[in-house]
C-alpha cells in the first residue's frame, strides 16, 4: 500500500448525554492511500457515520474525541476551529446519504457548488460560477450552464447526488468521505453514482472512504474493508480477505445475509438473529457474543474477555477480533 | 416574471371578492346597532319633523340593503347627500360621509394615515431587527445566559400592556429625564428630524412589545434549522459559523417571520389605537375610537374596511415575498 494520506489511530468518540457517557466509537484504526478505497461496513449504530463525522470535526459539542486523525501526517484532533475549517471541504470533503436534505433548498445548485469553491479560493463570484459549471458538467449534469441556475427540488435523486459530488470535488480534495452515497437512490441510479465516484477517483487520485452497508457495492469498488460492530473493529483486511477469508462470525453473518444471484435462492433471506447492542451496554466480553452462533465452540471467554484484533491468514494486514482462532466452517 | 404578474392579478381579484363580502358584513353589523346617528345630528330639542329630515338627509330612511348599494355606488361613482344648496358631495372613491366631522371618510382616513403609517413603519423596522437578531443570538447560545436573557425580554414584552409601557416611557424619558417630547406629531415634510424625534418613544415602546413574538419565533425556528442536514453540509464545505447561521440558516427562518411580520404590520397600519391614545397622536386608531364614541358609523365602517384591506394587502405581499425567499414556491 502506498503512503496513506489519511490515518486514524485509536479513535474514541464518547457522547455526554443525560443518561451518562455513551461510547459510540471505541478505538478504531484505519488508513487510506491516494487513489484507494476503504469501505467501512456495519449495521446502523455501529459507529461508522460517527467515525467519519469525527474525522471531519463535525460532531456536536457534547462529543469527546480522542486518538489520532492524521492528514498527511498532520494531527487534526484538537486543531483550532479556524484551521480545521480550512481543511474541511478543501482537503477532506464529504458526500452525504440524502442529497435532497444535504442541499440547501433556498439556493441554486450552481451557487452552492460555487460557494464551496469560493470558501477556499479567493476568486470572483463569476469565476467561481464558471468553475461550478465545469464541475457540474464533469459529474454528468446535462446542460450544466442552464441547470446551474436550477434549485435542488428541480432535480431527480440521482442528479442531486451528482450535484453533491460536484460540490465535494470542486476543491480537488485529497480525501473524499462518502457516507452511504447510494442508499437513497434507485438501484440503476446507484450503479451510475458508484461508477461516477470510481471515475473521479481514478482521475483525481482521491482517497475514498466509503461508508456503506451494501456489500455488493463494497465488493465492487473497495480495496480495503473495515467491518465495524458496536463501535469497534470486528474485522479488517483487503476486500478479498473479507469476501473470501472472513474470520469474524459477524462478517460472515453479513456476507450470508447478502442475497446472491449465483446460488439458488433460499425461501427467506438469511438474517443475523438479535439486534446490535446499544452503545455502552456491553462492558465485558465480546460485543457480538449475544448474537454469535459460535460461542459454544469457545465458551466462557466470549463473555468475560473482550477479543482484540489478531492477525489472520490473508493478503496483508488481515485481522479479526474473535476468540475463535480458526475460521468457522459451519456456515460454508 | 409573467408568472408573478398573473399571480398578483389573480390574488387582487380574489381580494376584491373578499372585500365585497366583508363590506356587506361590516355594513350589516354596524347598521344593526340599536342607536340612531340621525338623533345625534338632530340636536336638542329634536322635533319628530327635524329627526325625519335628518334621517332623509343622511339617507337613513332607506332600507339597509338600499343603503349598502348606495354605499357601493359611492365607492365607484361618488355620492351626494341632500339636494339644492344644502347638498353635500362625496367624491369617488366615497367610503361614506361623516356628518359629525363634516368630511368624507376617505379624506379623513387619508389625513390620518401618515401619522399611523409613521408610527407603524418605524416601529416595524425596529422590532424586526430587534426580534430577529435577539432570536438568532438566543438560538446560538441555547441554554446559556444570553438565551435566558432574550427569553426574559420576550416574556416581559409579550405580557406588558402597551399603555403601561407607553406611560412608563413617557414618565421616565419624557418627564423625569426630559430627553424626548411627551406627545404630539410633526409631519415628516415639515421637519424630518422633529418627526423622528417625536416618534422615537412610541417606536421603541411598540418595538419592545412586538419584538417578543419575533424573538421566540426566530429562536425556535433557528434551532430547528440548525439541525437540518444542509447546515451540516455547509459546515462540511468549510463555511465559518457566522456564514452557516446567516447565509444558510437565516433564509429558512425568515419565511415564517415574514408571514408574522406582514400580518402584524398590516394590522398596525389600520390604527395603533392604544399607542396613539397614550402618545396623543391623531392617527387612524384615534379616529376610530372617537368615531365609536360619537356614533359616527360611516367612519367606523370606513376605518374597519380600510384595516381589512390592509390585512388582505399584507397577505398578498407576504405571498410574493415567500416566492422571492423560497424557490420551491416560485419554481414550483
Amino acid at each position: 500500500m502506498a503512503e496513506p494520506v489519511l490515518e486514524v489511530h485509536d479513535l474514541h468518540v464518547t457522547f455526554t448525554t443525560e443518561g451518562g457517557l455513551v461510547p459510540a466509537v471505541d478505538g478504531i484504526d484505519f488508513a487510506v492511500a491516494p487513489g484507494e478505497t476503504l469501505a467501512i461496513v456495519g449495521e446502523s449504530g455501529s459507529g461508522k457515520s460517527v467515525s467519519s463525522a469525527a474525522v471531519m470535526g463535525l460532531l456536536p459539542s457534547n462529543a469527546e474525541v480522542t486518538g489520532e486523525v492524521l492528514l498527511d501526517g498532520r494531527e487534526l484532533i484538537g486543531l483550532p476551529g479556524d484551521e480545521l475549517r480550512k481543511i474541511r471541504g478543501n482537503d477532506i470533503a464529504m458526500v452525504f446519504q440524502d442529497a435532497l436534505s444535504a442541499l440547501n433548498p433556498y439556493y441554486s445548485v450552481g451557487w452552492q457548488v460555487a460557494e464551496a469553491y469560493r470558501l477556499h479560493h479567493d476568486v470572483s463570484k463569476k469565476k467561481a460560477h464558471q468553475r461550478a459549471i465545469e464541475m457540474l458538467d464533469k459529474v454528468g449534469i446535462p446542460d450544466a450552464v442552464r441547470r446551474a441556475d436550477s434549485y435542488p427540488h428541480e432535480f431527480s435523486g440521482g442528479m442531486r447526488q451528482r450535484v453533491v459530488i460536484a460540490m465535494a470535488l470542486v476543491n480537488d480534495p485529497r480525501v473524499l468521505i462518502a457516507d452511504e452515497p447510494t442508499t437513497a437512490l434507485d438501484v440503476t441510479v446507484q450503479a451510475q453514482i458508484m461508477r461516477l465516484l470510481d471515475d473521479v477517483q481514478a482521475e483525481f487520485g482521491t482517497a475514498l472512504v466509503l461508508i456503506s452497508h451494501d456489500l455488493g457495492v463494497v465488493a465492487e469498488v473497495a480495496d480495503d474493508v473495515l467491518v465495524m460492530y458496536a463501535g469497534r473493529a470486528a474485522e479488517r483486511g483487503t476486500v478479498r480477505d473479507i469476501f473470501f477469508r472472513a474470520a469474524h462470525p459477524y462478517a460472515l453473518g453479513l456476507l450470508g445475509a447478502m442475497p446472491r444471484v449465483d446460488v439458488p435462492p433460499k425461501p427467506r433471506l438469511t438474517t443475523i438473529p438479535g439486534t446490535p447492542p446499544t452503545p455502552g451496554s456491553i462492558t465485558t466480553g465480546c460485543p457480538f457474543q449475544p448474537r454469535c452462533a459460535y460461542t459454544h465452540l469457545v465458551g466462557e471467554r466470549c463473555i468475560t474477555e473482550r477479543p482484540e484484533l489478531t492477525p489472520r491468514p490473508g493478503e496483508g494486514d488481515h485481522e479479526a477480533a474473535c476468540h475463535l482462532g480458526r475460521r468457522p466452517e459451519v456456515l460454508l | 416574471m409573467p408568472d408573478l404578474a398573473w399571480f398578483v392579478i389573480r390574488r387582487l381579484f380574489g381580494a376584491l371578492l373578499v372585500m365585497l363580502a366583508l363590506s356587506l358584513a361590516v355594513y350589516l353589523v354596524f347598521y344593526a346597532i340599536p342607536a340612531d346617528p340621525a338623533r345625534l345630528a338632530c340636536g336638542k330639542p329634536c322635533t319628530p319633523d327635524r329627526l325625519e329630515q335628518a334621517r332623509h338627509f343622511m339617507q337613513l330612511d332607506q332600507s339597509t340593503l338600499q343603503q349598502y348599494l348606495s354605499f357601493l355606488k359611492g365607492v365607484f361613482a361618488g355620492r351626494t347627500f341632500g339636494d339644492g344648496t344644502a347638498a353635500v358631495h362625496c367624491n369617488a372613491p366615497c367610503f361614506g360621509y361623516s356628518f359629525p366631522l363634516a368630511r368624507p371618510v376617505t379624506t379623513l382616513i387619508l389625513d390620518r394615515l401618515p401619522v399611523t403609517a409613521s408610527i407603524a413603519l418605524g416601529a416595524a423596522v425596529l422590532w424586526l431587527l430587534l426580534g430577529v437578531s435577539l432570536g438568532v443570538i438566543a438560538a446560538l447560545n441555547r441554554g446559556r445566559i444570553l438565551d435566558r436573557l432574550a427569553i426574559g425580554v420576550a416574556l416581559v414584552g409579550v405580557s406588558t400592556p402597551s399603555f403601561l409601557l407607553g406611560l412608563l416611557a413617557i414618565l421616565v424619558f419624557g418627564f423625569w429625564l426630559n430627553m424626548v417630547p411627551v406627545n404630539g406629531y410633526v409631519p415628516f415634510t415639515e421637519s424630518p428630524v422633529d418627526w423622528a424625534w417625536h416618534l422615537i418613544t412610541p417606536w421603541i415602546v411598540l418595538a419592545i412589545l412586538q419584538a417578543a413574538s419575533y424573538i421566540r419565533l426566530t429562536r425556535s425556528q433557528m434551532l430547528e434549522e440548525l439541525n437540518l442536514d444542509y447546515i451540516t453540509t455547509a459546515r462540511a464545505k468549510g463555511a465559518g459559523e457566522l456564514r452557516v447561521v446567516l447565509t444558510h440558516g437565516l433564509r429558512g427562518v425568515l419565511v415564517p417571520v415574514v408571514t408574522l411580520f406582514g400580518l402584524d404590520l398590516g394590522g398596525l397600519l389600520g390604527g395603533a389605537i392604544l399607542t396613539e391614545k397614550v402618545f396623543s397622536m391623531q392617527g387612524l386608531g384615534d379616529l376610530l375610537i372617537t368615531a365609536v364614541g360619537s356614533l359616527d358609523v360611516a367612519v367606523v365602517v370606513g376605518v374597519t374596511l380600510f384595516s381589512a384591506f390592509l390585512i388582505i394587502l399584507a397577505n398578498l405581499v407576504v405571498d410574493i415575498v415567500h416566492g422571492l425567499l423560497d424557490p420551491r414556491v416560485s419554481h414550483g
